[in-house]
């Protein structure tokens, strides 16, 4: 397990953020930094995802053929891929209990569910080919489309470090000047995250993480770009509190590039975007040593980002069915906010504990298992899950700054 | 409550491009086929009664989306469609996600308020009747807040509850729900269509009344 850091700190907190998000009508939304801001969690957490890439490009996969690199990472959008078949799957059941126990058919609407019910010969074949896509679980086909282009991004960083931006570039601009997006189907429409847009912001966090080019020049001139980062944050919030949004008639062609658009990541959103990266990068440090527990807390959550956005997505999901049963209240908002929280963090432990226990030696878990027996199963063994507590639990003077 | 730009367009003899937009009832579930829904039976509806007019009407209807959300959908397709009047159908999954009242007001005003500043015509339609809903109060919150914002904004607001209500009160014998109860079948749908487009046509005549009474 690594020590608490700010990429997985960030990473927490949009996961907390699209939580958060994804309860439409939860008072708390109106603290969520979108309505600050001309981006949201979701350029975060892709921008992020690329930097994931290149820490595990130039870390522990650094010395791979490239036959085992393209392997190793294709693994992971697999793991991706079945995570969003599987969520989306247990989201349509919840909908259905739902609408069996509340008697209330009209849930089964929810979230462009109903072609499931309505229309379930195309739409297991869109759920499948990822063509159809329930509202507010469409962040991850985006992240199974990068996840497999990853290995050429990887694979571009090695023998053409060079072409990589301005390829990723291109692409982006094509998208916005065309409006070309991946349509969805059995219901007619596009992808909400248009992926020819989005791997432009993912492969920025893959350059800005690199040693070398473009993110040593931003290290090399930080201060430079945080000056120059702070008027557009700052612009940038008093464009969303006056809910501005640029008329479509009153800009030039082509009009996706001066509009504020999420779909194809806008230029606004994704200059914006940076600016706040450039503005907060370096704070964790501050933030840890003013809130040790929250840094602690928000890192581990996003140390096991995968399983607490499958996770979270399911829970917000099922807030929502809690609100339309019991009502929109303040204080059972607060409620569902702490509830989600403290699940999540209970996610990311569990899947640290068993990750412990599963890289234990066999020799370690074989002697520890004597010792501590009868229990004939070290998953089961009482003793070895208090000491996987007092370990997370108990301060570690390394991982103090 | 005219609609000045739509009726400027079909005066000019140009194409007349609508925008339907919203959730299950445009999108049209509980219609047998993409044909049957209600954007697509009002195209019908409108070539029929303005003879020689080019009406296209795109359907971008999502399932179970609340009008924030189609809020922000409504930037992106008017950016990419250019139409001339905008059917956005909308409340009732605010109503269901519990979405506050005046936070479904704000929404609504503000893109009405951005769609009118981009010369593009509004017409609302409102959430649908279902008995299993009659009396839930945050159901009629939300009816009651879309008419408020209606009234406010001075768009066309087409109100489904009142003639879907009066439909399964007066007991007609007709079959126009969807085997859920809750969603039209294509027969409802063409009600429906036909509902909407006859406050189309009367918005259009409103410019024309309202010239005629200019010009005396």
């Amino acid at each position: 397990m690594r020590a608490p850091n700010e990429i997985d700190f960030w990473r927490g907190f949009a996961l907390l953020t699209i939580f958060i998000n994804h309860i439409p009508g939860l008072y708390f939304e109106r603290f969520t930094y979108r309505n600050v801001s001309l981006s949201d969690s979701a350029e975060l957490f892709v921008f992020l995802a690329g930097w994931a890439l290149r820490k595990l490009c130039d870390g522990p996969i650094a010395g791979f053929s490239a036959g085992a690199l393209v392997f190793r990472i294709q693994g992971r959008a697999f793991q991706v891929y079945l995570a969003q078949i599987f969520i989306t799957e247990i989201a349509i059941a919840l909908l259905a209990a739902a609408s069996l126990i509340y008697d209330a058919p009209f849930l089964l609407d929810w979230h462009n569910a109903s072609a499931v019910f309505n229309d379930p010969v195309r739409a297991h074949l869109g759920l499948i080919a990822l063509t159809h896509q329930l509202g507010y679980f469409n962040i991850l086909p985006l992240y199974v489309v990068l996840m497999f282009i990853a290995p050429l991004v990887a694979l571009a960083q090695r023998f053409a470090p060079q072409a990589l931006l301005p390829v990723s570039f291109g692409i982006y601009a094509f998208a916005l000047i065309s409006g070309v997006n991946l349509t969805t189907w059995p219901v007619e429409g596009t992808w909400f995250f248009n992926p020819l847009s989005w791997q432009f912001i993912y492969c920025l966090g893959f350059v800005l993480a690199g040693a070398d080019g473009l993110g040593a020049f931003a290290r090399r001139h930080h201060e430079m770009l945080r000056r120059v980062a702070a008027p557009i944050v700052l612009a940038g919030a008093v464009v969303a509190l006056m809910n501005f949004s640029p008329s479509p008639a009153a800009v030039p062609q082509p009009k996706l590039v001066f509009m504020f658009d999420k779909t194809f990541l806008s230029p606004v959103r994704l200059i914006h975007s940076l600016a706040l990266t450039a503005l907060f990068a370096g704070a964790f440090v501050t933030i840890r040593r003013l809130a040790p527990a929250p840094s602690k807390y928000f890192s581990m959550l996003g140390r096991n980002s995968l399983n607490v956005f499958c996770a979270a997505s399911l829970l917000s999901l099922i807030f929502q069915i809690f609100r339309f049963v019991y009502g929109g209240r303040i204080a059972t908002d607060a409620v569902i906010v702490v509830s989600g929280i403290l699940i999540m963090g209970l996610v990311a432990w569990t899947s640290e504990w068993r990750g412990r226990i599963s890289a234990d030696s066999p020799k370690k878990a074989d002697s520890s298992k004597k010792a501590l027996s009868p229990s004939p199963s070290r998953w089961a063994s009482p003793p070895r899950l208090a000491s996987a507590a007092v370990r997370y639990y108990m301060p570690r003077r390394r991982q103090l700054p | 409550m005219e609609l000045k730009n739509f009726a400027t367009v079909l005066e000019k003899q140009g194409p007349v491009r609508i925008l339907a937009i919203g959730s299950s009832s445009t999108a049209g579930t509980g219609s047998s086929s993409s044909t049957k829904t209600y954007p697509s039976q009002l195209e019908g509806v409108l070539k029929r009664a303005l003879p020689g007019a080019e009406v296209v009407v795109i359907n971008r209807g999502l399932p179970g989306e609340v009008a924030a959300n189609t809020a922000l959908r409504i930037r992106t397709e008017v950016a990419r469609a250019k139409p001339d009047l905008v059917l956005w159908q909308l409340g009732t999954n605010d109503a269901l996600s519990r979405v506050p009242p005046k936070e479904f007001e704000a929404t609504a005003d503000s893109t009405i308020r951005w769609l009118k500043s981009n010369q593009i015509d509004v017409v609302l339609v409102g959430l649908q009747y279902t008995p299993r809903l009659a009396h839930d109060p945050n159901y009629a919150a939300i009816r009651d807040a879309l008419q408020l914002v209606a009234v406010r904004e001075n768009v066309l607001y087409v109100s489904r509850y009142d003639a879907m209500r009066f439909m399964a009160q007066s007991r007609a014998d007709l079959d126009l729900m969807s085997h859920d109860n809750f969603h039209l079948n294509d027969l409802g749908y063409q009600c429906m269509a036909e509902h909407v487009a006859h406050a189309v046509i009367v918005g259009v005549s409103m410019k024309k009344f309202a010239g005629h009474a200019e010009l005396k």
